[in-house]
């Protein structure tokens, strides 16, 4: 059995899944920052509420995107070896100060986050999940770093037949990355407006007696969407012409990726003007009485999941058979392992994910729809949490 | 610089074992510590872990994170020549590190599946860990290039296979003493009865372990015997110490980093070898020094926030759970 197809299969899976979650955690915890931002510094029970509602959600969210992430960091040893031993002096950088600085810190501050609540100094515990935002688009940054380095080699040069580093500023300044980081932050941003929008929708179309409450969340989830989308047509766009320069044939003749990415700038332009309708509706409290709008926002929270996918299926199904584009082949840089094996783990990864992630899901709109109030059971127990 | 980035990633893992392990101890022991209709109860016990789980967890994501940006050429032999172990370990990880933080989310929900994927997500955990370090001891089923044998059995051999069982009596030992110092105070006595009954299986783990390794083994370094003497050393006083947790607790933690330990020594310099005489160096594992420089920039000052914001929570929430205690987990 050829191991390459189900390695890549795996990896994809993997990865997709990794970022479906990610997604909405570095957009969500930047609009739970902004909340507590005010709670603190004007005081006031609504912020404060806020804060819990929709961390909880954040925090039920975040478990799923660390444990993803762990099988993915593992996979580059496990599957693609070759990767490693060719442009590992130069990759392997990147990916390490990302686990150091990025993915280490944001748990930890998380946990003192979590716990700190009501025990800390407000405005320490608000530092620290400022922090836990910082660190986690640091994150990003440094992913994004590590990718845009795949898909245009810079900064390095060949040395008996592996890559070594010639400037590690250079890998910051890669075209394949100064206009898809702001695309990805754009996308992020987009998914966790449009998931706060969706959630508040629901609860107004059940007629909520929340209606403060959700009032402000539907504001809040609906500018973001705006800037977020702004963000994400804009810096998408922008990529043509770098892309053009690194990569001139990718969207030439190719329906593998001619598809996802009609698809992604319609779903793109849609969001936008959905937003922006959104947005004006605001003016008087339009929106809490257009209910066929209100409607749309439910399934509406999918939308930049999908486009999300497709947006990665564009970037990586565009550079095959390359892995680093140019210089190494993804044929090349799979493991010795067999295909059996492979294949073996590809099941167990990808039942064991689709049923942590079907739970994740489920447990997300159960909480979601219970909305902020607490309920008694949780009360009989010890000081919980809260989140 | 080589063997400083050598001794970063052997501090790494080390602090991984001697933190999370207590983690896996404690999930493996949840139904044996409270009956599966006491919610309070096991909310309790995890609350126990609570504070420190998700900074104790992520040890490894750094550790694999050193050791492929310092040693991008030993981290792909090493997953690739172990991967049905470093598969069934992933498995029980993302299992186990997933269950504990949903587990508890939602106030109505059914909590017995969470609590079994717990118990037996860290079990495959150990386990692996287990199979995977003995492997790394007697050196794994590589060909004479480096690549994986296609011999998944030949991993599940019975010295690997002492060491999986041996890790999960490790572990548990580990999670009671843990228990002993932070846990709730009703389960005191259970705690104290089931320590005394895991000492033995690993005091019986702790000396086949070496006598069979010392067989099987060549060229035994001093700093490997200084290794295992620590090792010994730390049981004893968790032997002698039970009496004074606080003593037993950070004695347990060295006893558990002392595998890895002894692999990071034992495999040093040459960083990898097989039976059929394959062999890596650590100067050919290792990245080139200009990156090891750029790494190093990063990695010291986050590794001495995270030092000092570890040691912060670990004084926060050094007290028995009890009625004032933040539950989350």
């Amino acid at each position: 059995m050829d191991p390459l197809p189900i390695a890549r299969l795996q990896f994809a899976t993997t990865t997709s899944l990794h970022f479906l979650f990610v997604l909405l955690t570095l957009g969500l915890v930047t609009m739970v920052a902004i909340m507590q931002t005010r709670a603190t510094i004007r005081g006031g029970e609504q912020p404060h509420r806020m804060t819990t509602f929709w961390g909880r959600l954040y925090v039920v969210n975040y478990a799923l995107g660390i444990v993803t992430g762990i099988v993915m960091e593992f996979q580059f040893g496990m599957t693609w070896t070759g990767l490693s031993a060719f442009a590992g002096d130069v990759f392997g950088a990147p990916l390490a100060i990302e686990t150091l600085v990025a993915f280490f810190l944001e748990s930890t501050f998380l946990g003192l986050w979590i716990f700190g609540r009501g025990r800390m100094n407000k405005w320490l515990h608000l530092a620290v999940l400022w922090l836990v935002t910082l660190t986690a688009y640091a994150s990003a940054l440094f992913i994004m770093v590590a990718n845009s380095f795949l898909q245009n080699p810079v900064g390095s040069r060949m040395e008996n037949g592996v890559l070594r580093l010639d400037d590690f500023g250079a890998l910051f300044a890669n075209p394949a990355l100064v206009a898809s980081l702001p695309h990805v932050l754009g996308a992020a941003l987009l998914t966790g407006g449009f998931f706060v929008t969706g959630v508040s929708a629901y609860h107004f179309l059940k007629r909520t007696n929340e209606i403060d409450f959700f009032r402000r969340s539907l504001r809040m989830g609906v500018v973001t969407s705006l800037i977020g989308s702004v963000l994400v047509v804009q810096a998408g766009f922008a990529q043509f012409a770098e892309v053009a320069g690194y990569q001139p044939d990718k969207f030439k003749g190719s329906a593998g990726v001619g598809l996802p990415l009609g698809m992604m700038i319609m779903v793109g332009f849609f969001a936008f003007f959905a937003s922006l309708i959104g947005t004006l509706l605001l003016f008087r409290d339009l929106l809490l009485r257009a209910r066929p709008v209100l409607f749309l926002m439910v399934p509406g929270i999918a939308v930049p999941f999908v486009a999300a996918i497709l947006g990665w299926l564009v970037r990586e199904i565009g550079r095959q058979p390359w892995l680093v584009w140019g210089k190494l082949r993804t044929a090349d840089a799979v493991a010795d392992v067999s295909g059996g094996q492979i294949l073996f783990s590809f099941t167990a990864f990808t039942l064991l994910f689709v049923v942590l992630a079907i739970a994740d899901w489920v447990l997300l709109a159960r909480i979601a729809k219970r909305g902020p109030a607490v309920a008694t059971a949780e009360t009989e127990l010890p000081v919980l949490s809260g989140v | 610089m080589v063997t400083i980035w050598w001794g970063v990633l052997g501090l790494l893992l080390g602090g991984y074992f001697a933190l999370a392990g207590y983690d896996y101890g404690v999930g493996m022991l949840l139904p044996a510590l409270s009956r599966s209709g006491d919610e309070a109860g096991q909310r309790r016990v995890l609350g126990a872990v609570g504070p420190f789980f998700l900074a104790n967890e992520v040890w490894l994501v750094a550790a694999v994170g050193v050791l492929f940006g310092a040693f991008p050429h030993l981290e792909g032999r090493v997953f690739a020549g172990a991967y049905v172990l470093v598969v069934l370990l992933l498995l029980g990880l993302v299992t186990f590190s997933a269950a504990v933080q949903l587990r508890s989310r939602h106030p109505e929900g059914n909590r017995r599946g969470w609590t079994f994927a717990i118990t037996a997500g860290a079990l495959v955990t150990a386990v692996s860990w287990g199979l995977f370090l003995g492997n790394l001891v007697r050196g794994l089923p590589l060909d004479a290039q480096g690549r994986p044998a296609d011999d998944v059995l030949a991993l599940f051999n019975p010295y690997a296979v002492l060491w999986g069982l041996g890790f999960v009596a490790l572990f548990c030992l580990q999670g009671l003493v843990f228990l002993a110092v932070r846990g709730p105070v009703e389960i005191a006595g259970r705690v104290r009865r089931l320590t005394r009954s895991f000492l033995a299986p690993v005091g019986v783990f702790l000396v086949v372990a070496t006598i069979w390794g010392a067989f099987s083994v060549s060229d035994v370094s001093w700093a490997a015997l200084a290794v295992v003497a620590i090792g010994f050393a730390a049981y004893s006083t968790v032997l002698f110490g039970l009496r004074r947790p606080r003593l037993a607790l950070p004695a347990v933690m060295l006893l558990s980093a002392c595998p890895a330990l002894l692999v990071g020594v034992l495999r040093f310099p040459v960083v990898l070898s097989a039976p059929t005489g394959y062999q890596l160096t650590v100067d050919q594992a290792a990245t080139t020094p200009d990156m090891a420089a750029v790494i190093g920039w990063f990695a010291a000052p986050a590794l001495l926030v995270l030092i000092a914001v570890q040691w912060l929570t670990w004084r926060a929430h050094r007290r028995p759970v009890d009625e004032k205690s933040l539950l989350h987990f």
